[in-house]
């Protein structure tokens, strides 16, 4: 456990030197939150009704607020961690440590977005306290993310195993980006789409971390629905784990050890 | 810069985009899709009212396609040597270009072409010419409005010229050129949402406003002289501007990373 905790800890580290980097991204989320708001704003000052599926004005900002901090914690850098070290055959050192290679990522993961993590934890903390949420939901909704990170690590490490396959993995990113923008909704909750289409990808991986997690911490949901949504991506991991696995050990026979 | 030049810059990226083949359908995925993440989220904006404001669901989606072809033409004249040039100023690089017989402004301008932004430019155009078919226009104004397009790459171009031209003066100014294109993504909704102060300012003194809505009030028919040749003036000077820029920068480059 140990050896896992100076992972965590050096990249916690390297985040807190490196901060200008994290205040841009803040930023930037804080500036693609404005747009959005703008624009419901108008939206909603051009109609006559109060609230769109049940989404008032007041839940709109709430709701662009927490899924656009939720997709800080839910980055995209740790798909290309294994991808860089194959390409410069760093990971043939990593490969003679007597270490995990998932945990050590995840832990990595961990120190990386810790700082998101707090902010969300914070934010949910005190939009509970201001709208009178019991300590038991807030329990429930903590449980809720922590499970969606879980879920966000195991997704991210099985697109990490194209780092095996294909060299230049950045182009891919921006891909990403968008199926994270459309599935998991960061510009309006998924309901609001079409009602065949969002009926389709409703609980998609992507959604249940975003759209789903905002909708979770806003009490959009009773309890016992919270409740299955939890033991739903516990399953959701564990499968994804069993693939991971599976996969991993294929795409490491793949490996040549000589960087490319 | 002399036309035969050019004519081997386009060559060369031709043959890079042959070579980087994966890369360029990827970047074709990506660009084709964040714009119809913005056409579906203006599906969305729209199931719920017929209007924003003053804009009905036509004029949105043309604002949205006009700033994305605008955005598309930069990238494809420009971005690809914007990405290069940062990088040879800091790693001080620009020296096996000074030395050529070639104006090293434009030659640095039109140095790569990005060829993958073509299919994202036709489909654009594709959309907009759907969007156009339910309207009556003239071919005065559909030529006003290509118009406008142009001068819109252009105000984008010198935005980002100036911003990558930073790197003369601060070692890490690459964080500050994503800035445009965060604004510009801004200004492709409709301006009537914004605050009045923050129009004002992106409408006169950056004019980013102007290049994503000018095409389109020119294609109503909407313009007034003296603001077309007041909006081509400041693109002059400020064209006058970079240009001069650019070789202050020069002068201040040490040719040494």
């Amino acid at each position: 456990m140990k050896k896992y905790f100076l992972t965590f800890m050096n990249r916690l580290m390297t985040t807190i030197v490196y901060r200008f980097d994290f205040v841009c991204g803040l930023a930037l989320t804080a500036f693609n939150v404005m747009i959005s708001v703008f624009v419901w704003n108008a939206i909603y000052k051009t109609s006559t009704i109060d609230s769109f599926r049940g989404y008032s004005f007041k839940d709109m900002v709430v709701y662009l607020v927490l899924t656009n901090i939720s997709s800080m914690v839910f980055s995209f850098d740790i798909c290309f961690r294994i991808g860089n070290m194959i390409r410069t055959g760093q990971f043939s050192t990593y490969l003679f440590r007597p270490i995990n290679v998932l945990y050590d990522s995840f832990f990595d993961y961990l120190g990386r977005c810790f700082i998101s993590i707090l902010i969300f934890i914070g934010t949910v903390f005190i939009y509970d306290l201001y709208s009178g949420i019991g300590i038991f939901d807030f329990l429930l909704t903590l449980s809720y993310f922590f499970l969606c990170i879980f879920l966000w690590f195991q997704i991210a490490s099985i697109i990490s195993l194209l780092g095996f396959r294909v060299i230049q993995m950045w182009p891919l990113k921006p891909i990403l980006r968008g199926v994270y923008m459309l599935f998991a909704g960061m510009y309006f909750p998924i309901s609001f789409l079409p009602s065949g289409f969002s009926r389709i990808i409703a609980y998609n991986p992507f959604g249940m971390i975003g759209c789903n997690l905002s909708e979770v911490v806003m009490g959009k949901y009773i309890q016992s629905k919270v409740l299955t949504l939890n033991i739903y991506l516990v399953l959701c991991i564990i499968v994804l784990n069993l693939i991971y696995r599976v996969l991993y050990k294929k795409a490491l026979k793949l490996y040549e050890g000589m960087g490319a | 810069m002399r036309f035969s030049v050019f004519k081997e810059l386009v060559k060369q990226s031709f043959r890079e985009f042959l070579i980087y083949r994966t890369t360029a359908i990827l970047t074709v995925v990506f660009s084709i899709m964040f714009y119809l993440i913005e056409v579906i989220t203006g599906i969305v904006y729209f199931s719920f009212t017929d209007r924003i404001f003053d804009w009905t669901r036509r004029d949105y989606m043309i604002l949205i396609t006009t700033a994305n072809i605008i955005q598309m033409g930069y990238q494809f004249f420009f971005v690809a040597s914007h990405e290069g040039l940062e990088e040879a100023v800091i790693e001080g690089d620009l020296d096996y270009s000074l030395i050529r017989p070639v104006n090293s402004f434009w030659f640095y301008a039109f140095n790569r072409l990005d060829i993958p932004s073509v299919i994202g430019i036709i489909v654009s155009v594709i959309f907009q010419c759907y969007f156009f078919s339910s309207m009556k226009l003239s071919f005065f104004n559909v030529m006003m409005y290509s118009f406008g397009i142009i001068l819109g790459i252009w105000f984008l171009f010198l935005v980002n010229q100036n911003i990558v031209m930073l790197s003369f003066w601060l070692e890490k100014s690459g964080k500050l050129i994503g800035i445009p294109e965060y604004i510009f993504e801004m200004v492709s909704r409709p301006q009537s949402i914004y605050p009045n102060k923050m129009v004002l300012i992106l409408t006169y003194i950056l004019p980013f406003f102007v290049s994503v809505n000018y095409p389109i009030d020119a294609l109503h028919g909407k313009f007034s002289l003296s603001g077309t040749v007041m909006y081509i003036l400041y693109l002059l000077v400020l064209t006058f501007i970079t240009y001069n820029i650019w070789n202050k920068g020069l002068q201040k480059y040490a040719s040494s990373n």
